[in-house]
């Protein structure tokens, strides 16, 4: 069983080609790279026929294109970024139309996380030799009767350091430890998983870079213009805000946000993505860098006995990571919310019903009759919370201010911005506040 | 005791009984001379990013140099040292640990004996210790596919494991808290933690928790308790005569029928939250964390962090453990 030729990580077997078509080639890859989020399916159907031999020469030009602005984005961060998250939906959106079979998808799994972390089922059951039985008839009833048969769902095994958030959400089976689930189950951490893969093939495809000078020239043409072509076409960053210390107002941030704060001042401590959310947000808030080194020094348990400057040793790496001041020196944006759906943590997709119910009532609300509103429409808040999360945040937005939004909210800043503007907590240089609409 | 005895006692502990290749049910040698120790001086002063060459520099030092408390680091990229702190190296791994403190239980153990404060432990509560120890030892076994688990007498009033399984020593800190939450059963800490609800748990995981929770809880029951729980006086005094009519062996009919008062007075979730498992996470999540070096001297008590075997998971008693102190105390 072959990789499908349309991933492409591995680099070009040879270079020997025209440096204007190579670029050309790498044109067409971001033409697109923006035309996916439009119109996916149409976008597969016209790039990604399926399956024909003759079509081979199509992939390895897209490769050469893909390995091009793969070279570009080594030499600019935020080239980088950006190219992580386009390719990252790209792939997502190939694997789920065009992968056909088991075997294929397995052999997806197995280049993203390793071939030694994943098995199949029937290869898994083999290595279970003993106490067999009891293991597995759990797991039979649960995947090989009801809902996932239908949908050609299969089971699949993969190590279990590999899915950490699989682990601690119990997600799957865990048995000698391998988790084992419904393919579909995987699918948000193979993404994750993806992008952090192309990244590290990004940093790898440097040694390529001063060693032949056409190369080199067509990697610094292609960054300039490519440079000024995504910042105008950047994925919407959530606009700007003004106000003066608007991390001191809870009430302002959106549920995923508020959720995170309220837990991380109960426990003192957050997983990693929520951590890098958090400090997303704070920083756009407007937090400083030196701000939000003793906002995570204050409340943190986890540097119990440390003092400051220790602790700015050791933890601040992470913090000043976030401002671009460490490593790759990217400057972050706050993720959009489908990002956070699938990758971070939003209280709609991620908190079970009951859970949600009670956080969704204990927030944001201070008067009786707006909570007598909220629970009237909480049915079809819940109701739609996980399949379209965006919606029913928008709608618990209309909720809380009881305003109506003209947009829906598909990032976290927009609550944000939105709920300064009712809050009246704008800075002074603004225009007078709008009268409000009610 | 003065601190000229104490050196006495901790140099003739390291020179005579302590041997440093048991080490190496613990820890890897292949590694050693990279690894960091940390130790507290007899005045008290702690000092960390120390490596030695080999086991037996180790052992030199100990007996030359009587530390209170010994403590064991990672590995590193090279040997730490004043010069080259730990910071400035590259992390290589750390055995995957677990703490369990007794203190970590005071808002619960109150149920189970009448022990207070941080100084107190006796074999009712230490039952709260050996629940955990079954349970997690089991779970990384049977659900995480490890083999090679140690668990070590912390020597006052905990225990430590320790996962020598190769394909641990490199995880990281989100790998590690993965595993420290599919372990927790309950979320929050002291008197508002609650038992996670049943369907966040897998049935195997849950059942496995529920029949060795229960299996250590009957064995150490009292009548009090019972009644304690709102169980009428005679399901209670039955309980109990069954309970010594089997020898204390809970079997599955004892066991239906006790889980079933216990619903009925709707106390059920009530024991799992007392009993479940407590582990520190911030040790397993703390790459660089020093641990009481095994079979060392703990320098507070003067007993022995030793490896548990299988049958101290039942009857191990942290009283009845030998002090190196009070042994010089009474030769004198
Ligand atoms: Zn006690």
């Amino acid at each position: 069983m072959l990789l499908p030729n349309w991933f492409l990580l591995q680099a070009p077997p040879n270079l020997n080609i025209d440096v204007k078509a190579w670029k050309n080639l790498a044109w067409n890859r971001v033409q697109l790279l923006e035309k996916l989020p439009n119109n996916p399916s149409q976008v597969i159907r016209d790039y990604f026929p399926s399956y024909d031999e003759a079509l081979n020469q199509i992939y390895e030009d897209y490769r050469l294109g893909a390995y091009l602005l793969r070279l570009v984005a080594a030499t600019n961060s935020r080239l980088e970024s950006w190219l992580i998250e386009v390719e990252g939906d790209l792939f997502e959106r190939l694997y789920y139309d065009r992968t056909e079979t088991i075997d294929e998808k397995v052999i997806i799994f197995r280049q993203v996380f390793g071939e030694e972390n994943v098995l199949k089922y029937e290869e898994f059951k083999l290595r279970m030799d003993e106490e067999k039985n009891e293991y597995l008839a759990e797991l039979y009833q649960q995947y090989h009767t009801s809902r996932s048969r239908k949908k050609r769902d299969f089971l699949l095994c993969v190590h279990f350091s590999k899915v950490p958030w699989m682990v601690s959400k119990r997600k799957g089976y865990l048995r000698k430890g391998w988790v084992v689930s419904n393919e579909a189950s995987f699918r948000g951490v193979l993404k994750k998983a993806f992008e952090k893969k192309l990244e590290e093939e990004i940093i790898k495809s440097q040694d390529l870079l001063g060693i032949r000078e056409d190369i080199d020239n067509a990697v610094q043409d292609l960054e300039q213009d490519l440079s000024k072509h995504v910042q105008i076409r950047s994925q919407y960053s959530g606009g700007e805000l003004e106000g003066q210390d608007l991390f001191l107002h809870p009430e302002i941030f959106p549920p995923c946000m508020l959720r995170i704060y309220f837990e991380f001042e109960k426990t003192g401590r957050l997983v990693h993505v929520q951590r890098l959310q958090m400090g997303f947000f704070l920083k756009r808030l407007g937090m400083s860098v030196n701000e939000q080194l003793h906002f995570w020094y204050d409340k943190s348990v986890d540097n119990v006995g440390q003092t400051f400057s220790e602790f700015q040793r050791t933890s601040g790496y992470q913090i000043r990571h976030l401002y671009g001041l460490e490593g790759g020196k990217k400057d972050y944006n706050v993720p959009q919310c489908s990002t956070i759906a699938t990758g971070y943590f939003c209280p709609f997709v991620h908190l079970a019903p009951a859970v949600l119910i009670e956080f969704l009532k204990e927030n944001y609300y201070t008067t009786k009759k707006k909570l007598k509103i909220l629970n009237s429409h909480l049915n079809s808040l819940i109701s739609v919370s996980s399949s379209n999360p965006t919606q029913a945040c928008s709608q618990y937005f209309r909720l809380v201010y009881n305003r109506s939004l003209y947009r829906k909210i598909v990032h976290p800043l927009q609550w944000t911005r939105f709920a300064i503007k009712i809050e009246g907590l704008s800075s002074p240089q603004e225009p007078e506040n709008k009268p409000k609409e009610e | 005791m003065n601190m000229s005895k104490r050196r006495i006692a901790i140099r003739d502990y390291y020179a005579t009984e302590f041997d440093v290749d048991t080490l190496t049910q613990v820890i890897d040698f292949s590694s050693f001379s990279t690894r960091e120790f940390g130790f507290v001086s007899l005045n008290g002063k702690f000092f960390r990013n120390i490596a030695f060459e080999t086991p037996d520099d180790l052992q030199d030092f100990l007996i030359d140099r009587c530390p209170t408390d010994a403590y064991i680091g990672a590995v590193y990229d090279n040997p730490p040292s004043r010069k080259r702190p730990i910071h400035t190296l590259e992390w290589i791994g750390h055995e995957l640990v677990f703490d369990i403190d007794i203190n970590d239980y005071d808002a619960v153990r109150k149920y189970v004996c009448d022990c207070t404060g941080a100084g107190q432990v006796c074999l009712r509560c230490w039952q709260l210790i050996n629940v955990s120890i079954s349970l997690i030892d089991e779970t990384l076994r049977r659900d995480f596919g490890m083999n090679d688990i140690i668990w070590l007498f912390s020597g006052r009033r905990g225990v430590h494991g320790w996962v020598r399984d190769s394909n641990t020593f490199d995880l990281d800190r989100d790998q590690r808290q993965s595993i420290i939450d599919y372990l927790s059963i309950i979320k929050g800490e002291d008197e508002t933690a609650r038992v996670q609800e049943r369907k966040q748990l897998k049935y195997e995981f849950r059942k496995r928790t529920e029949s060795t929770i229960f299996r250590y809880y009957l064995k150490n029951i009292r009548r009090k308790d019972l009644v304690e729980l709102g169980l009428s006086g005679n399901v209670a005094t039955n309980t109990i005569r069954q309970l010594k009519h089997q020898d204390g062996y809970v079997d599955d009919n004892l066991a239906r029928s006790f889980n079933l008062s216990l619903a009925r007075v709707n106390k059920y979730d009530e024991i799992l939250r007392r009993w479940a498992p407590r582990i520190d996470h911030k040790v397993t999540i703390d790459l660089r964390r020093l641990l009481r070096m095994p079979t060392s001297i703990h320098g507070k008590t003067g007993k022995v962090a030793r490896i548990l075997d299988f049958e101290d998971f039942f009857d191990f008693n942290p009283e009845d453990e030998p002090s190196i102190f009070s042994d010089i105390e009474e030769q004198r």
